[in-house]
């Protein structure tokens, strides 16, 4: 196949397979939890982080991580003292990190192509930096994921039983949105800041139409996930389509046959 | 004499200014059926929080001796969303107590839930679920047992069940302690009652504690229940 002659798509590939594999395991419990947009949000903000690392010159992915990983403590944070509306919280963290991010990219000299990948993804913007820094990261989130496996889902079914069986729930709640921060950041480049939380939310979406329990639920997500990613790269390279939007049409296309399950 | 299992001296507990619990003092003893009744806002939930540990009180002191397993009240209603199978739920419960647990399969059968453990918490009927949530519980191999309102929403049939499955638990020598709304079920199933309505208004057996006075006192105004002889 052609297709795997180009370094690019090569290091598209192996980027896609990690995040694909991650998105959905934290998926899982943001949508169980009822907290779906939290993905969304940090993808904004790790979009500001990509601004910020083009205005200083230093490497934007990786301040994409360190500004949504930080965002992600703050709000949860700010969320775990309810003195203001979990969604409403979220709303000012999207628009105010997009606001930013089109101050900044405005101040570098207009809103080009740049800015378009990463709002949408594009697989030619995969670097080898980028793939070194995927790979061990979202290996450290499985190991994480893994660690916290049962704690994560006690304190995703209730909060209350999970403290009174001696789990650190608000410990487990932090570590949840920084894995999120760490994924959508690392998503970004495959698809977009805008779509990043489309890979997390639809492929659990799915997998909730056939309603199995809760790990066989996950691992049918993951199942969706990989799938949906690899068929969206080959047919964002052969139909020269953008990556971001491939995937989450493909994505969609799965979402719509699980209902007829 | 009974060994004391909880000690509860001059609680006093309030939620910013308003205030719920006023200078709250009695003890459980080891193998109690304790039931809490009182109107809303009286402080029921208040109270087994505080004896959880999941709130602090601005006043006073809790002393435990042995481990809760603890039942919420919405446990049973507000999972439809969850997709988890009775069994993942029953052995969530291990949670932090990893060498104290007891066998899932040995938990399952005492609770009868082991014919519906594959199938999914949200398609259960609500005794069902409450079960579930109890077996969750029980696998932590707690000393002591707490439910808020754990019949709510179930129909008087299965009630009936549910009540005799919680005498049997107790016969095993875990105390019990519950939460409820209704005045008969725990003029019924109770071996002691509380009387709570932001302060204690009474303490002791079902015979001393829910006379006419004292349900007045209650509630404000007079209430008619059944008392059984136990």
């Amino acid at each position: 196949m052609d297709i795997f002659n180009y370094d690019f798509m090569i290091r598209a590939f192996l980027a896609g397979f990690a995040i694909s594999i991650i998105a959905p395991l934290i998926g899982t419990y943001l949508v169980v939890r009822r907290y779906a947009l939290m993905a969304d949000t940090l993808a904004h903000v790790s979009l500001l982080g990509i601004a910020i690392g083009f205005f200083i010159n230093v490497y934007p992915l990786f301040l994409a991580l360190i500004i949504s990983l930080f965002s992600a403590l703050i709000i949860e944070k700010i969320r775990s003292s309810k003195k203001v509306p979990g969604d409403a919280l979220l709303a000012i963290f999207i628009s105010g990190s997009l606001a930013l991010t089109i101050i900044l990219f405005h101040l570098m000299g207009g809103v080009g192509m740049n800015l378009f990948a990463f709002l949408f993804g594009s697989i030619a913007t995969v670097s080898l930096q980028d793939v070194y820094l995927i790979f061990p990261l979202s290996f450290f989130v499985l190991i994480f994921l893994s660690f916290f496996r049962e704690d994560l889902f006690l304190s995703s079914l209730d909060p209350d039983i999970a403290k009174t069986k001696k789990i650190n729930v608000s410990f487990v709640n932090y570590i949840l949105v920084a894995l999120t921060a760490i994924c959508v950041s690392l998503a970004i480049k495959i698809i977009g800041a805008l779509l990043a939380g489309a890979l997390i939310v639809i492929p659990v979406m799915t997998a909730l139409n056939f309603k199995k329990g809760f790990y066989e639920t996950r691992n049918i997500a993951l199942a969706f996930s990989f799938f949906s990613v690899m068929a969206g790269l080959f047919l964002s390279y052969y139909l020269n389509l953008p990556s971001g939007g491939t995937i989450v049409a493909v994505l969609l296309l799965f979402f719509s046959f699980s209902f007829l399950k | 004499m009974k060994e004391k299992q909880i000690e509860l001296k001059n609680i006093t507990f309030s939620y910013e200014k308003n205030n719920v619990l006023s200078d709250i003092t009695f003890d459980i003893e080891k193998g109690d059926y304790l039931g809490i009744i009182g109107p809303n806002g009286g402080g029921k939930t208040t109270l087994i929080k505080i004896i959880l540990g999941l709130l602090l009180p601005q006043k006073g002191e809790v002393v435990i001796k042995g481990r809760c397993g603890y039942v919420p009240q919405k446990a049973a209603q507000d999972v439809a969303g969850f997709p988890a199978t009775a069994r993942e739920v029953i052995e969530s419960g291990k949670g932090g107590f990893k060498k104290e647990v007891k066998n899932t399969e040995e938990i399952m059968k005492l609770t009868g839930t082991e014919k519906y453990k594959e199938k999914l918490i949200s398609d259960l009927s609500g005794g069902e679920r409450q079960r579930v949530f109890i077996a969750q519980a029980l696998v932590s191999n707690p000393e002591i047992l707490i439910l808020d309102e754990p019949s709510a929403g179930v129909d008087v049939a299965t009630q009936s069940d549910f009540y005799s499955f919680l005498k049997k638990i107790n016969e095993k020598g875990v105390t019990i302690i519950f939460v409820s709304h209704d005045i008969n079920i725990i003029a019924k199933e109770a071996k002691k009652v509380l009387c709570l309505g932001g302060e204690k208004i009474c303490y002791g057996t079902p015979q001393e504690t829910l006379t006419e006075k004292n349900i007045e006192k209650l509630y404000g105004r007079e209430v008619n229940f059944f008392l059984h002889r136990h």
